[in-house]
């Protein structure tokens, strides 16, 4: 018994140890598009890390500058001067040697209080601002309107200033009141809640994140060539209106309403005419014969074809007889014709998305998140040869309705008080699949640089 | 020897024509692997889609230790062993004296082609194929089996005789078939 058994082992490891057996092309053709997949994926890693840290950096860097500089240095320039008085009959008195008032030497009050900026970091030397006023005339304005940097850094140190103004008239008193009074409500308005609406649009980049059921494996799908599903999404533009709003604290919620397209091009048909009949057959991107029978069927005049997104059904040309045919033993290559398939869904996006400020300045920092409510919108099947199409049909079995989820960060900068330019990468992952009868779960996820302007009000 | 070390430095490099060269030279002998470790074509192309995969990405780890190929052929069996262990259970230790191997005619085995012993392999149950081609083929012990399937070292020996004996089963079939189309 036992040399029974190792006659049979020693049969199947003579003949199958080095046996061998050369590989389909399409395995390396399906390998070469895996890898050029990985390196793009990997590329687009590398792109969204460094886009983030330089955000980053960028925001950090200017938070530090802005906190630092502009509220002594040129935001205090842009306040506007409504209302000017010049005082040095009240202020001379108590000054010991009486200057030459001119123009020239003169300084704004406002000015002189925060020229040396080292004296607002600590409440202690503040004081010392009346005593130096009484060197120098002095000319106290009233403002018009506040910058917003002015109150997020240095509200406080107004209010100080003049609690401390001992060496100011009542009537540089009063100004100084009224101008704290004024940046308070400023700062009060600057944290109630307020809306704002703008535009944005972006390039996505999408990417395949299907899977299949069990049922896969006789189920071949046009163009995919293997498991591993190297997708053929189109780069195109989204983009639309959005509606935001500002809660008064870092958090806004944000809505709106966007248009995006998932196209694809999935790969090669081959089509021939052959008297009153059209022949199909599936090639993939390399012109060969892929899949089996049940992938093509005719129906009337139309032909059906599986794909990642769903069952492509197209229309031929009225009086053509389309007729399934086993080709693989007759065809010849030079009978057919390969046409182009592409595929476009039109989705309309209403989304629903969390902001919060994690910087909350001129130029600012953000976090986003939240949830995307889709519309299919339109749907088209093409079969073009050379940019002219040559039928029209539509995709089987989409979904009417689906969700996505995003998640992103975001770069913005305020022109004005009213207007904000804005800079969000943001990566959308769908939810459920695109469609509903293949055995592929077609859940690509999507990348994308989102620019925009708003206006706040 | 030489070529082959420069043409693997110039994979870890990433260079697609060394990559084109490295796959015309191996993929042949590869494919006979997975196509004795699955259960058809469309399978063991899938299997040598995703071993050059990882060939490709993990070829920076390969220390010029030990023979290329096998290192190669190890990673098609391990990806169809795990393959095998997502999709299907490993049976249970049954009783290998249950089994009687019948005489087979010598001729029959030398009649035999690849072909024909891939297509019988085929039809083996996915543990039955496993253990067999471990055990038979490459060389492994039951014990390494045992461990590489995460069974006991007795339901890979049971698993074995089965194999043996539903493939014993087919070859004699087969060499009755040959006979009446001899007569």
């Amino acid at each position: 018994m036992q040399n029974k058994e190792n006659d049979t082992d020693k049969l199947f490891r003579d003949k199958l140890l080095n046996h061998e057996v050369v590989p389909p092309a399409r395995v390396w053709d399906d390998l070469v598009k895996s890898m050029d997949e990985k390196n793009r994926r990997r590329r687009m890693i590398w792109i969204i890390g460094f886009s983030s840290a330089a955000s980053l950096l960028l925001a950090f860097l200017s938070g530090w500058y802005f906190a630092g500089k502009l509220p002594v240095e040129s935001n205090l320039q842009a306040i506007d001067i409504q209302k000017e008085m010049n005082v040095p009959s009240q202020v001379a008195p108590s000054v010991a040697p009486v200057q030459t008032s001119t123009q020239n030497n003169n300084l704004y009050a406002d000015n002189q209080l925060f020229q040396p900026s080292e004296k607002l970091k600590s409440p202690a030397r503040s004081v010392s601002i009346p005593a130096k006023s009484q060197s120098e005339n002095i000319f106290v304005r009233l403002l018009s309107s506040v910058d917003p940097g002015l109150i997020s850094s240095a509200g406080s140190s107004y209010e100080l200033i003049a609690m401390n103004s001992d060496g100011f008239s009542a009537s540089d008193r009063a100004i100084i009141a009224q101008n704290t009074s004024l940046i308070k409500e400023s700062s009060k308005e600057k944290n109630q809640s307020s809306w704002e609406v703008g535009v944005q649009a972006s390039p996505v980049y999408r990417f395949d994140q299907g899977s299949t059921s069990k049922d896969f494996a006789s189920d071949p799908l046009l163009g995919i060539g293997s498991v591993n599903g190297s997708s053929n999404y189109v780069t195109n533009v989204s983009g639309g209106l959005r509606c935001e709003y500002h809660t008064g604290s870092r958090l806004s919620v944000q809505s709106g309403v966007n248009y995006g397209e998932v196209a694809q091009n999935p790969g090669m048909v081959g089509v021939s005419f052959a008297g009153q009949n059209w022949i199909t057959d599936r090639y993939n991107f390399s012109g060969e014969k892929v899949g089996s029978n049940n992938a093509v069927n005719s129906l009337s005049n139309n032909m059906i074809l599986k794909t990642q997104m769903g069952l492509a059904n197209i229309a031929m040309p009225e009086g053509t007889d389309l007729a399934t045919v086993d080709v693989s033993n007759s065809y010849t290559a030079n009978a057919a014709k390969n046409y182009n398939l592409e595929q476009r869904a039109g989705y309309l996006e209403i989304p629903l998305v969390v902001r919060y400020k994690i910087i909350d300045r001129r130029i600012g920092f953000l976090v986003l998140g939240g949830i995307n409510t889709n519309f299919l919108m339109s749907n088209n099947v093409s079969l073009v040869d050379n940019k002219e199409v040559i039928a029209n049909g539509k995709i089987e079995g989409l979904n009417p309705l689906t969700f996505s989820s995003s998640i992103g960060m975001g770069v913005n900068y305020a022109i004005s008080r009213r207007f904000n330019l804005s800079l969000e990468p943001t990566m959308k992952v769908q939810l459920n699949s695109l469609n509903k009868q293949t055995t592929y779960n077609s859940k690509p996820y999507t990348v994308g640089v989102f620019t925009g302007i708003s206006y706040q009000f | 020897m030489e070529d082959l070390e420069k043409l693997i430095t110039d994979c870890k490099a990433g260079k697609r024509d060394a990559q084109s060269r490295l796959y015309e030279m191996f993929s042949p002998k590869l494919f006979g692997v997975c196509l004795r470790y699955s259960r058809d074509e469309t399978e063991a192309e899938d299997t040598l889609h995703e071993g050059f995969m990882t060939i490709f990405n993990k070829i920076g780890q390969f220390a010029f230790k030990g023979s290329f190929e096998g290192w190669m052929k190890r990673i098609m069996v391990n990806l169809s062993l795990e393959k095998c262990r997502t999709r299907y259970k490993m049976n249970t230790v049954e009783d290998i004296t249950i089994y009687e191997y019948k005489s087979v005619n010598e001729d029959v085995y030398a009649d035999m082609n690849a072909d024909q012993l891939l297509e019988i392999i085929s039809d083996l149950s996915p543990r039955y194929r496993m253990v067999f081609n471990l055990y038979a083929i490459d060389g492994y012990q039951h014990k390494e089996i045992a461990e590489m399937l995460n069974i006991s070292e007795g339901t890979s020996k049971s698993n074995l005789a089965r194999a043996r004996k539903i493939l014993q089963d087919k070859i004699i079939e087969f060499g009755y078939i040959g006979k009446e189309y001899a007569e």
